[in-house]
């Protein structure tokens, strides 16, 4: 009898440290809910859509969430999306934020936005590594995604965020308590408005570049991965290349990706030649936010091109 | 591996389960590996030594062991009986040779090329540059000490002579107390190693509630007043007055800390096995005298010098003269034992000569409190009392913990150099690398330190009470140690929110 109790109470015990873990956890993680880089609200806001409920699914870094704005693409094919990045986000988290959507959402259309490729690290920084984790639930795919992203030594601290965030308790905000985000949607479905105008963008045409710089090993098994996800899951995958004024040696990595893609059949587009720049109408003086992101008018003439593409 | 790792935080419960899980006859075996292991996270190489430390110590046990036996059985006054003597007494001082040597090569050998070069230089002759370039191994000094004390014990006859070789390897390695002790007497810990541990559940809990105080200290109170200590002590020339004061205070603190700590989850990790440790520390900081410090600071140690070097010394059996000698030494001695630096040895100095002041000036303290009719047991005595004997600690504490003797001199020096007692309203302590909040957090947990040791020192046996109270309230209390810990600890990458800050992406 005593022995029961004793486990019963040992049970008990770990139960209750484990629910003010996760509550502590919650609290005291750093949350991006605010402004236009809300991204903790963009990624927990998608757990709160209907399941089942849109039609195309958008995944990458900032060159994705900076180029679709999901109501105008809606305006333009009468498609439901969303899209699922965040800054600086590598293939291979992008791979597992294409699994995590799949949980819940069945769409006709997975579209792949492929800068990161450019990337040549193998491990990114722990801000994007975090702002990127962080918002998933726990799940074997989270464990994946840590033991992708994060080297050996630190994944700890994404497993068990509290080992990171747990001397933010001095800056605890009400909204860290409050924590409205957890239970609304994002009304941009993902995508961040960018308004300002940057007039020192620089565009060099780089249509004729027809070398390609392989990309990591990494990379091009992440490329891979995806590739195989969608076909195991008979999606139709659409990879692109946002237009963002590619130089040189970024087209040459873009012609890797495209390499890989005539090689497993997967459509591929780079939007940075001259003459999709010029169908489109895209001015660099006034539909840029920085060198690299389209800014709310740049994506108001991409996405009725893109659109095009994706629909026909 | 370190015990505030969060490879302990898994190694310790593996250990432990599989230790229960496993028939006796293998249990040893097993915490030999685990033992082995643990040490070997930090540098495979030197488990060698430690083996060597081993079988050392072991044969000559063996050894010993031999000639007690042959002693016994023949004639005290016989030519084979002198031999056999004779023989005894070279196996301990070829046991104590070859330790203390192998401590001297990978702990002092630089220090004494060193000191050497240093006369050599003096005397305008040519330096001596021998090569070897090693990093001091972990424990070293705990475990050649612990492995020293069963030769000697086995020469005493005070222990048996251990046979099994892999029994006695798990005593000088066993892995709570093996890299910074309780340094432990084969009496106590090598007869454990024969006993059967049964899983006791109370006694598993109170190790565990043991070994959380233990993090407590350790993450929340130690490392936390440790940044401040850097920050002064690395800098001590920027620094003045009452602000080397407290951080010299500040390093008493978390020096006991750190060390206790690193007791209390040696002590509640081997309790949770079974096995028990040693108290390492008892209220040091209570002492009225620095006589008194050394009965109750890393008393595991203190004992060690105390029954292997001051008695055999001729303790206080000889002359008044002798005894200070005696003292002296063994602090001289001490104080090495903590570091290859001269900054140790003065240390030690410090702690001998506050003794044999202490000593030699008694007669006179007597007749002054007498002739002015102060009563020596009233509270305010004793607390006075307690009072000078924390401050020479502490002051002893700035050679320990300065990086040289210039840097200890100097920091004196600037400690008294201004009278600045406005440093505790204008919020200079806030600019020492601890926040408001964080520097708050230390002072109400050195306070808690402060009420749960003045309980002890007035003999209240806290975990019995605490577990004599209701369930809620237990919960609550450990619940509450543990989320301070995970909160207030000082651990992991650290939280800065400007990285999180974009711009471009």
């Amino acid at each position: 009898m005593q022995t029961i109790k004793r486990i019963a109470g040992t049970i008990g015990f770990v139960l209750i440290f484990l629910l003010i873990l996760s509550g502590a956890s919650d609290l005291l993680m750093h949350k991006q809910i605010e402004g236009r880089w809300n991204m903790t609200a963009k990624v927990v806001g998608f757990y709160n859509e209907e399941p089942d409920s849109f039609d195309v699914m958008f995944f990458g870094s900032s060159h994705m969430y900076c180029s679709v704005d999901p109501a105008v693409f809606y305006e333009e094919t009468g498609l439901k999306s969303y899209v699922f990045a965040t800054q600086q986000q590598p293939l291979w988290i992008t791979y597992h934020y294409m699994i995590e959507a799949l949980k819940t959402q069945r769409p006709e259309l997975l579209v792949v936005e492929t800068h990161m490729a450019v990337q040549e690290e193998d491990y990114m920084d722990e801000a994007t590594n975090h702002t990127a984790i962080d918002p998933i639930p726990m799940s074997k795919n989270k464990l994946d995604m840590i033991f992708a992203s994060v080297p050996k030594g630190e994944r700890r601290f994404y497993i068990f965020n509290i080992m990171k965030y747990h001397d933010r308790w001095e800056y605890l905000e009400k909204e860290d308590f409050v924590r409205a985000y957890e239970k609304t949607t994002d009304p941009d479905k993902g995508y961040v408005r960018l308004s300002e105008v940057s007039d020192d963008v620089v565009w060099e045409d780089v249509s004729s570049v027809t070398e390609s710089r392989v990309g990591t090993p990494k990379n091009i098994e992440y490329l891979h991965k995806i590739i195989d996800l969608a076909e195991k899951e008979n999606i139709r995958l659409v990879m692109f290349k946002s237009p963002s004024n590619a130089t040189v040696e970024e087209k040459m990595f873009y012609n890797g990706v495209a390499e890989v893609a005539v090689q497993r059949g997967v459509e591929f587009i780079d939007f940075n030649t001259r003459e999709h720049y010029e169908a489109m109408g895209l001015d660099i003086k006034e539909d840029f936010y920085d060198q690299r992101h389209l800014n709310d008018t740049g994506m108001k003439k991409f996405v009725p091109y893109f659109s095009k593409f994706l629909v026909e | 591996m370190l015990f505030n790792s969060f490879s302990y935080l898994i190694f310790f419960p593996i250990v432990v389960l599989m230790y229960f899980a496993i028939p006796y006859k293998a249990r040893y075996l097993w915490l030999l590996a685990a033992s082995y292991y643990f040490y070997m996270a930090w540098n495979p190489k030197y488990a060698l030594l430690m083996a060597l430390s081993t079988v050392i110590t072991y044969m000559s046990g063996l050894l010993i062991g031999r000639e007690t036996r042959l002693t016994s059985t023949i004639e005290a006054d016989s030519r084979t009986y002198r031999y056999a003597v004779f023989r005894k007494k070279l196996w301990v001082f070829l046991s104590m040779v070859s330790n203390l040597s192998i401590l001297f090569l990978f702990k002092y050998f630089d220090f004494f090329i060193d000191n050497v070069n240093r006369v050599l230089g003096h005397l305008g002759m040519e330096l001596l540059n021998p090569t070897f370039d090693v990093i001091l191994p972990v424990g070293i000094s705990f475990y050649t000490f612990q492995a020293l004390s069963y030769t000697m014990d086995v020469y005493r006859g005070e222990i048996y002579v251990e046979k099994n070789l892999f029994k006695y390897a798990l005593f000088v390695s066993l892995f709570p107390q093996l890299v910074a002790g309780p340094i432990e007497r084969s009496k106590n810990l090598l007869v454990q190693i024969n006993r059967r541990h049964t899983f006791d559940y109370e006694r598993v809990k109170n190790g565990l509630l043991l070994m959380l105080w233990g993090f407590f200290l350790k993450l929340v109170i130690a490392d936390r007043v440790a940044v401040i200590v850097n920050t002064v002590y690395n800098g001590y020339t920027n620094y003045h007055g009452l602000i080397l004061a407290v951080a010299t205070l500040f390093f008493g603190i978390q020096i006991y800390c750190d060390f206790y700590a690193y007791s209390l989850i040696a002590k509640g990790s081997a309790q949770v096995m079974g096995f028990r440790l040693m108290d390492n520390f008892k209220q040091p900081y209570f002492s009225r005298s620095i006589g008194e410090f050394w009965h109750r600071w890393h008393i595991s140690l203190s004992t060690w010098f105390r029954d292997y070097l001051y008695i055999p010394l001729g303790g206080n059996r000889k002359s008044t003269l002798r005894k200070y000698i005696n003292v002296m030494i063994v602090f001289l001695v001490s104080g090495l034992w903590h570091g290859a630096n001269w900054t140790f040895i003065i240390w030690g100095f410090l702690h001998g000569s506050f003794q044999v002041i202490g000593q030699i000036t008694r007669p006179l303290k007597v007749r002054i409190t007498d002739l002015l009719g102060i009563d020596r047991e009233k509270t305010s005595y004793k607390l006075g009392q307690m009072l000078i004997t924390y401050l020479l600690a502490n002051f002893a504490w700035i050679f320990f913990r300065a990086p040289g003797f210039t840097a200890a001199k100097g920091i004196i020096k600037n400690m008294f150099s201004v009278w600045n007692p406005w440093v505790f309203t204008d919020g200079s302590f806030y600019n020492l690398g601890l926040s408001v909040g964080s520097f708050w957090v230390g002072i109400i947990s050195i306070l808690i330190l402060m009420g749960v040791s003045v309980a002890q020192y007035r003999g209240i046996r806290i975990r019995e009470r605490f577990a004599k109270q209701g369930l809620i309230f237990r919960w609550t209390v450990t619940l509450g140690l543990i989320f301070s810990i995970i909160l207030f600890g000082i651990y992991g990458p650290g939280y800065n929110a400007n990285e999180f800050i974009y711009f471009q992406f």
